[in-house]
């Protein structure tokens, strides 16, 4: 028998998303000091944490927008510490920013169907079909020829899952989707999130939202300083947290 | 005087064939000027150094020489060198070089201001960084500094009267040709300062209908100032008030 090396080998597990060793430093700033995470699929990780934690870069390093230093990240089957297949990942993953990142050009339909029409490359027609469809699932149908400046900030990032959503994502990537908007906004986009992670979306979401966390996840992580401190079931968690850091967390954003 | 003006004025032909000139050559230096500038942004904002460092080259060269230098070099300089241009087609590089270099500054600035975000959504969405400078970067970053390059236009068409330098027919230098026949400074002269005013204006206007259609959402209006008549019945009516309190 052949022995494959590292990079060729396929994924360790059958989980969707699979870190190992996850280290990454921005300079002197060690942000990520060796990370595991198993997300399943189907299943609904929310990574919680104080910030600077390395939520968001773990998050960023499972749709290629960094890279690890070390360890191996397997997301969707691809390899991603493999540089020459980790561009595979692209139009199989979706990511909602905290920014919304619309296109500003572009109407919400146009949004959505950029990618259908040059990277999927069909016809207009389909493409325009396929994103009404998809808007009209995060409750925007009447919105489709709107601009991203004529939305309210909920709607704007309701635009952002739909157009994830049109790529048919295989899992969907939320990094505090919700942080930039109006408290009374929150809830039309955690509804959206939650709609889909019923329909059996695989998600990982970072978020602040605690509520969200307790009732949707699957699984919930607690980050600090770079390490998964915690994590195990919403119910273990946010119930009966084991760690002084977890606890002092807890009660720090359940309080406000 | 006024029999002055007539006179002057006799030699309309010559005054609209050198104005349409002046708009002519001036359009074909801002396509130039344009495509050089936005490759020169690209450039500058190249990985790669090699490719990186002769734009910065061509920017700091022009931005730091006299434009009337560098019409010299493009017609009297050149023909040495074994290019020969007609005084138009020198008068053309000349002014489309110089203003590239300022536009390769704006184009690269309003390519910088586009956020990393927008990058970032289009590579998850797998586009190539090819479609998404196209499709993504590009029209924001047009929408941002048109105004800038519209500006740059306007400049062009200034500038362009130095031309009359290296003997271009345009609207300067056939006006002071007019002039050393007929004497009629004021009126020449006169005449000629009208007609770029005319030219800029219509100029601007037309790049401002033109960005209203081309940006969505739509731009506002670039100057967004009263029409003239819309002031001066604001400054009567508040006369009218003044005098009524009065």
């Amino acid at each position: 028998m052949i022995t494959k090396s590292p990079m060729e080998r396929t994924p360790p597990t059958t989980a969707q998303v699979a870190l190992s060793g996850v280290h990454k430093r921005f300079g002197d700033l060690e942000v990520l000091k060796g990370v595991d995470i198993e997300v399943g699929s189907g299943e609904v990780v929310v990574l919680i944490g104080a910030s600077g934690s390395g939520k968001s870069t773990l998050l960023r390093i499972m749709c290629d927008l960094e890279r690890a230093d070390r360890g191996e990240v397997w997301v969707n089957g691809v390899p991603l510490h493999d540089r020459k297949r980790a561009p595979e990942i692209f139009g199989h993953v979706g990511m909602v920013f905290q920014q919304f990142n619309l296109f500003p050009h572009r109407t919400a339909l146009g949004n959505v169907t950029l990618a259908l029409l040059k990277v999927r490359k069909i016809s207009r027609k389909a493409a325009d079909e396929r994103g009404r469809e998809v808007l009209a699932r995060v409750g925007l149908a009447d919105k489709a020829d709107a601009y991203p400046a004529q939305l309210s900030g909920g709607q704007q990032q309701r635009v952002a899952i739909a157009r994830a959503l049109a790529m048919d994502p295989a899992v969907m990537f939320f990094d505090e989707p919700t942080s930039a908007l109006d408290p009374e906004l929150v809830g039309e986009v955690t509804g959206v999130m939650r709609s889909l992670a019923d329909e059996g979306m695989t998600m990982v979401v970072v978020t602040h939202e605690m509520r969200f966390a307790r009732d949707t996840a699957d699984h919930v992580v607690f980050m600090d300083g770079g390490v998964v401190l915690e994590q195990g079931t919403p119910e273990r968690v946010f119930g009966s947290p084991a760690e002084a850091r977890t606890q002092q967390f807890l009660h720090r954003v359940l309080d406000t | 005087m006024f029999a002055d003006w007539t006179y002057a004025l006799q030699d309309w032909p010559t005054y609209l064939g050198a104005a349409w000139l002046t708009l002519k050559l001036s359009l074909a230096a801002f396509v130039l000027a344009c495509a050089l500038g936005l490759l020169g942004a690209l450039a500058r904002r190249s990985r790669h150094a090699l490719v990186r460092a002769p734009a910065a080259v061509y920017v700091e060269v022009i931005r730091n020489t006299p434009v009337l230098l560098q019409m010299f070099v493009a017609y009297f300089a050149l023909p040495s060198a074994g290019l020969r241009l007609s005084p138009v087609q020198a008068g053309i590089a000349a002014l489309g070089l110089n203003v590239g270099a300022y536009l390769t500054e704006i184009f690269r600035a309003g390519i910088q201001a586009v956020p990393r975000g927008q990058s970032e959504a289009s590579r998850v969405l797998a586009l190539s960084p090819f479609r998404t400078f196209l499709h993504v970067v590009l029209p924001q970053a047009l929408r941002n500094v048109y105004p800038a390059v519209i500006n740059q236009l306007v400049q062009i068409i200034l500038g362009s009267s130095l031309l009359s330098a290296i003997s271009v027919p345009e609207l300067t230098g056939t006006a002071m040709v007019i002039n050393s026949r007929n004497l009629l400074t004021i009126q020449v002269f006169g005449i000629a300062a009208v007609l770029y005013l005319v030219l800029t204006n219509a100029v601007v206007l037309v790049a401002e209908l033109i960005g209203r259609a081309a940006f969505k959402p739509p731009l506002r209006p670039m100057r967004p100032r009263q029409s003239v008549l819309a002031g001066l019945r604001s400054a009567a009516r508040r006369l009218v008030l003044i005098r009524k309190e009065a």
